[in-house]
């Protein structure tokens, strides 16, 4: 199951994660690539979840370390569209007013949608490879 | 098919990867992991199981400290984690004096954290998502130094002698003197420039300067110029900006920001390009330092202690070492004397070197007979004390029941004639047999240097030369001598 038997359509398939690179890092293990999406669908609802419930109690400081977890594992995926918008929601000054980290979360909230299908259908792809 | 690592997992699969890298098959050592996110956690376990390691997975810094058991040397520690950070469980083991060297995992822009992990004891730091080859060199690396580190503590617990004094609290009168040396230089924070013949052991002389000094709590950051690549060395020592040149991904601090309130280490400075000479002069005269690609002036409070086999005097009338920068690194001189002129040392270095042999084999105690003791004294030692770490490690290959006799050491070079038959010619024919004439005129005046205590001018008098001649010669055959002048405490 290497990158080759894909037909090289890795980068223009998949928009919102960096297939070419993902792979690249982990030596052309798709299988591997597989498990770390498993794992990463896994815990992403709970990772915005903790972003969303800081967000509504005012509690800038829990915002920044959850939204810190979250980049780490977007990043490990190769997800830098997303990792993009959540270190914007990770370093807004905590004296700044609370709709820009309301705004920003809510777009981090539609590209995470985006991502996990891409990654849901990544998914079918390869378990049908 | 996905496993989940939050809890604390053995992982013990070995890899196609695996390779022996000289000294220990990977698969034979496990690796401490903290991460509280868990699909860093397995990233790391994927690599280090490719490469043959065994993982332990923690997702804490207070369940790393729990984890780590003697069977640990090396621990890749997340920086931010919940109930103990990255950086207060280095504090914490560095507090507990442990062997295991930690490697700092970190995120982009928390590089800052990374070199303050660093300057608590941190062996390196990686960023996430990090490159697999750039995380196992590291590893193999870390690994050898904890080793390293480890064989020598319990060495110098089992013959009971306090750290440091291993190489040289011996019987010669040149090791007493070079200790008294550097007990006195240690106390001194000045630079100091130590010079020797290689295997002469001036980077332990140098850590024992620093363990022994005023900044023995800071870092011990050393540096081999004639190791790194030209075009590294820059970077290396003073570090870059990211953007700064092909490759420069992240903001990166040098060797010289990082030994900061510590000692930096330049081994083999004669090996320093000419074209570098006047930044790291800069460095010595303001305590500034600026990395490639970034304007910012960073002020380091560092002392130097620099180390080589070449004849800088030399090199500064051929050009080929600043003048400048030799006498700013020459503040005090501390004299590495020859094995040769030290063989009353012999025995004590042979119980020392086999004392570490049988620790890292793990294999009963190795002896060694009294006439092969005295052969061993017999031998001009042109590679010092690591020759002599050679030559016991092949014997001990070599010899029955741990037992090392006259036949199992092997010297591929002559050995040297004692006094009398140098009067009879007899063995010193066969000592130089196979000897180019360039050879036995270089060895001639080494050990006549030597003999004179480094007086150029005495020893072209015994040597039948004339003064300019010495010169000459000792210049083209890149001879180091003893200095006879400006020698202060060192003087052997």
């Amino acid at each position: 199951m290497s990158s080759r038997e894909s037909g090289g359509s890795d980068s223009a398939e998949w928009g919102h994660f960096d297939l070419p690179a993902f792979l690249d890092r982990v030596q052309e293990d798709r299988e591997f690539v597989f498990e770390l999406v498993q794992m990463f669908l896994e815990i992403c609802d709970s990772r915005m979840r903790d972003i969303r419930s800081a967000l509504e109690e005012g509690d800038r400081s829990g915002t920044r370390d959850a939204a810190h977890k979250l980049k780490g594992s977007l990043k490990f995926i190769h997800a830098t569209k997303a990792a993009k918008t959540v270190e914007q929601l990770e370093q807004i000054d905590p004296a700044s007013r609370t709709e820009l980290a309301i705004a920003t979360f809510s777009k981090l909230e539609t590209e995470i949608a985006h991502l996990c299908d891409e990654l849901a259908r990544f998914s079918v792809s390869a378990v049908d490879r | 098919m996905v496993s989940h690592p939050l809890a604390r997992t053995d992982s013990t699969v070995k890899g196609e990867q695996a390779e022996l890298q000289g000294e220990a098959l990977a698969g034979q050592e496990r690796i401490l992991i903290a991460d509280d996110d868990p699909i860093a956690l397995r990233s790391l376990e994927h690599c280090l199981a490719g490469a043959g390691y065994t993982t332990v997975s923690v997702s804490n810094g207070q369940e790393a400290l729990d984890a780590l058991d003697a069977d640990i040397q090396v621990a890749l520690i997340d920086l931010y984690m919940p109930v103990m950070t990255g950086l207060e469980c280095v504090q914490a083991l560095r507090k507990q004096q442990r062997d295991v060297q930690v490697i700092v995992v970190s995120g982009e822009g928390q590089i800052k954290d990374a070199v303050s992990a660093m300057k608590a004891g941190a062996f390196e730091y990686v960023t996430k998502p990090f490159d697999s080859e750039e995380l196992l060199v590291l590893v193999r690396q870390a690994s050898r130094h904890a080793r390293l580190n480890r064989n020598n503590r319990e060495l110098l617990e089992a013959v009971g002698h306090s750290q440091t004094a291993t190489d040289f609290a011996t019987a010669s009168p040149a090791s007493v003197e070079l200790l008294e040396s550097i007990g006195k230089l240690s106390g001194i924070d000045s630079n100091i420039l130590i010079t020797g013949e290689s295997g002469t052991g001036k980077s332990t002389i140098a850590r024992m300067i620093h363990q022994r000094g005023p900044r023995s709590n800071g870092p011990f950051v050393a540096v081999n110029c004639a190791a790194l690549p030209k075009d590294l060395i820059e970077s290396e020592l003073f570090g870059h900006a990211k953007g700064a040149f092909t490759g420069a991904t992240n903001d990166r601090p040098g060797r010289v920001e990082i030994a900061d309130g510590g000692t930096l280490f330049l081994d083999e400075i004669g090996d320093l390009p000419l074209e570098l000479q006047p930044k790291l002069l800069t460095f010595l005269q303001d305590h500034t330092v600026q990395r490639i690609g970034c304007n910012k002036v960073n002020t380091v409070d560092v002392r130097v202690i620099a180390a080589t086999h070449q004849d800088l005097r030399t090199m500064c009338q051929d050009k080929l070492f600043r003048e400048d920068l030799f006498y700013r690194l020459n503040v005090l001189e501390i004299f590495a004397p020859p094995l040769r002129a030290r063989v009353e040392d012999i025995p004590d270095l042979c119980a020392n070197v086999l004392a570490r042999i049988s620790h890292r084999r793990q294999s009963n105690s190795f002896e060694i007979a009294p006439d092969a003791i005295e052969l061993l004294g017999t031998h001009s030692w042109p590679g010092n004390i690591r020759e002599l770490e050679n030559v016991l490690e092949r014997a001990t290959a070599f010899c029955d029941d741990c037992r090392i006799t006259v036949g199992d050491i092997r010297i591929s070079e002559s050995p040297r004639a004692s006094d009398d038959d140098k009067a009879s010619g007899l063995n010193q024919a066969i000592s130089l047999a196979g000897q180019t004439l360039a050879e036995l005129e270089k060895r001639a005046i080494q050990d006549t240097l030597t003999a004179c205590n480094g007086n150029k001018a005495q020893s072209a008098r015994e040597l039948g030369i004339s003064e300019k001649s010495i010169y000459n010669k000792i210049k083209r055959h890149s001879i180091m001598s003893p200095p006879a002048t400006n020698r202060g405490a060192s003087d052997q």
